[in-house]
């Protein structure tokens, strides 16, 4: 089954063309988005652990960033329908809040780390209530990928 | 007579969970009911569970759709048919970090979390990769990890490397990397106290799905009487999930009966159990000393 014949089975007999294009266009620009907020709040969670306050140099952030730049091309490039208006500004606002998590990591050198890891985290949660108000399964934006686990096959086949 | 009480709680379940997902080699099987749990150890002056479930508020909708999950309900009244509060729970392991394990941290205010400090490190590492490689972050909400931060910030999050005896008198953590996860882990209760129990019970988490996956064909609980299978779902090594199997049986001496898996529907004809007034199962696997059964009048 391609991509476009799963998702059309998925979202419907009422989806148009452009819905569809969109759908398989913005799960990238999410999937991005969701896999940058869990590496972050990973990061967080092992500089706390570790007590390793230095987290500006580890490698993990300078992939993040470049993630983070080729996902704000990709928004940009969206062709968004009207049925679905909201989900830009939104997830735009969802990476600003991300750039700002990394922002406030990026400072723990030369500032007290708690006050960076709570300031980190709040964009974080920001971030992440911004973007479950863009999830609609039916065209793949889902804060959990279940797609192995479950039996709606072709669901996200490409 | 035992130190520990131990209650298997199901919060919720699928109808139709596919077999092979469960069961690696069973493909074009149907599907099976999979009841989603979380296990409750009470004893020597705590109270402990291995994982938290999930919280619906978010995903009931989605869940119920894709992967027919139904009936779900909150810590609150699931602990409450035991006669316990969510507040009561001093300490919960987290077997391994998927949304239906690690997704409800949020209800237990006075617990301390216990994981592997490489379950969180390699979900790191895997979020980092493509999309193409999105496989690799099967079952994982962000989010969840995202309430990780703040537990550490409480100082309520332990991040374990490796096995870890007596977290709590007689309870040991036993490290299974590479596995169903990558930091997965499982728990021993020695129930007697004693280093070469004699009343050992492994809590398996998905590390065990089925009694097939424990080579228990015949469904007895004794010797294995048939090939050890590994689960369905995994991100690790079939081999891994195949030794730590061996490991699990070990040491309960073979009888596999002690290997408790919390998604396994048959354990209700295995241990009392009772089905609540809102349809979920409660299965009682060993009452300690001076406590009274939840499952019987």
């Amino acid at each position: 089954m391609t991509a476009w014949k799963a998702r059309q089975a998925l979202i419907g007999p009422t989806g148009s063309e452009q819905l569809i294009a969109y759908s398989l266009s913005v799960e990238a620009v999410f999937g991005n988005l969701r896999a940058l907020l869990g590496q972050i709040s990973g990061l967080l969670i092992l500089i706390q652990s570790r007590l390793q306050r230095d987290a500006a140099d580890l490698p993990d952030l300078a992939i993040a960033r470049e993630r983070w730049a080729e996902t704000i091309e990709q928004l940009a490039d969206l062709n968004v329908p009207d049925s679905r208006a909201e989900d830009r500004p939104r997830l735009k606002a969802a990476a600003a809040h991300i750039d700002a998590a990394l922002r406030a990591i990026a400072e723990m050198r030369r500032t007290r780390a708690d006050d960076n890891v709570s300031e980190a985290a709040r964009h974080l949660n920001n971030a992440y209530r911004l973007m479950q108000r863009v999830c609609d399964h039916r065209i793949g934006l889902t804060m959990i990928d279940t797609s192995v686990s479950c039996c709606s096959c072709g669901k996200t086949l490409k | 007579m035992p130190d520990y009480s131990i209650w298997i709680l199901e919060y919720s379940y699928s109808n139709k969970f596919h077999k092979s997902g469960v069961i690696y080699s069973a493909h074009n099987e149907g599907y099976i009911k999979l009841p989603y749990c979380y296990t409750v150890i009470k004893g020597n002056g705590h109270v402990a569970m291995v994982d938290v479930g999930y919280n619906n508020k978010d995903y009931a909708k989605e869940f119920a759709e894709s992967l027919f999950v139904e009936n779900w309900h909150s810590p609150k009244v699931v602990l409450a048919e035991i006669g316990l509060a969510p507040e009561d729970v001093d300490t919960v392991f987290i077997s391994h970090a998927h949304f239906d394990h690690f997704g409800n941290v949020g209800d237990f205010p006075n617990a301390t979390f216990y994981i592997q400090e490489r379950e969180i490190a390699k979900w790191v590492w895997a979020m980092s990769l493509p999309e193409r490689m999105r496989f690799l972050l099967t079952g994982i909400d962000p989010g969840d990890i995202l309430n990780g931060v703040e537990l550490a910030r409480q100082r309520r999050l332990v991040c374990v490397d490796g096995d870890m005896d007596d977290v709590l008198p007689g309870i040991d953590l036993h490290a299974a990397p590479d596995t169903h996860t990558y930091g997965s882990m499982w728990f021993a209760v020695r129930n007697d106290g004693k280093r070469n129990s004699q009343d050992a019970w492994v809590l398996a988490g998905d590390l065990i799905y089925k009694f097939e996956n424990l080579g228990d064909v015949s469904g007895n609980g004794g010797a294995p009487d048939g090939r050890y299978l590994p689960v369905g779902l995994a991100v690790g090594s079939q081999t891994n999930l195949i030794n730590v199997t061996e490991e699990m049986v070990k040491l309960v001496g073979g009888e596999t009966r002690r290997v408790l898996p919390p998604h396994e529907e048959r354990l209700k004809s295995r241990y009392p159990s009772r089905i609540t007034r809102d349809g979920l199962r409660v299965t009682e696997v060993a009452l300690a000393h001076g406590e009274k059964s939840r499952v019987t009048d």
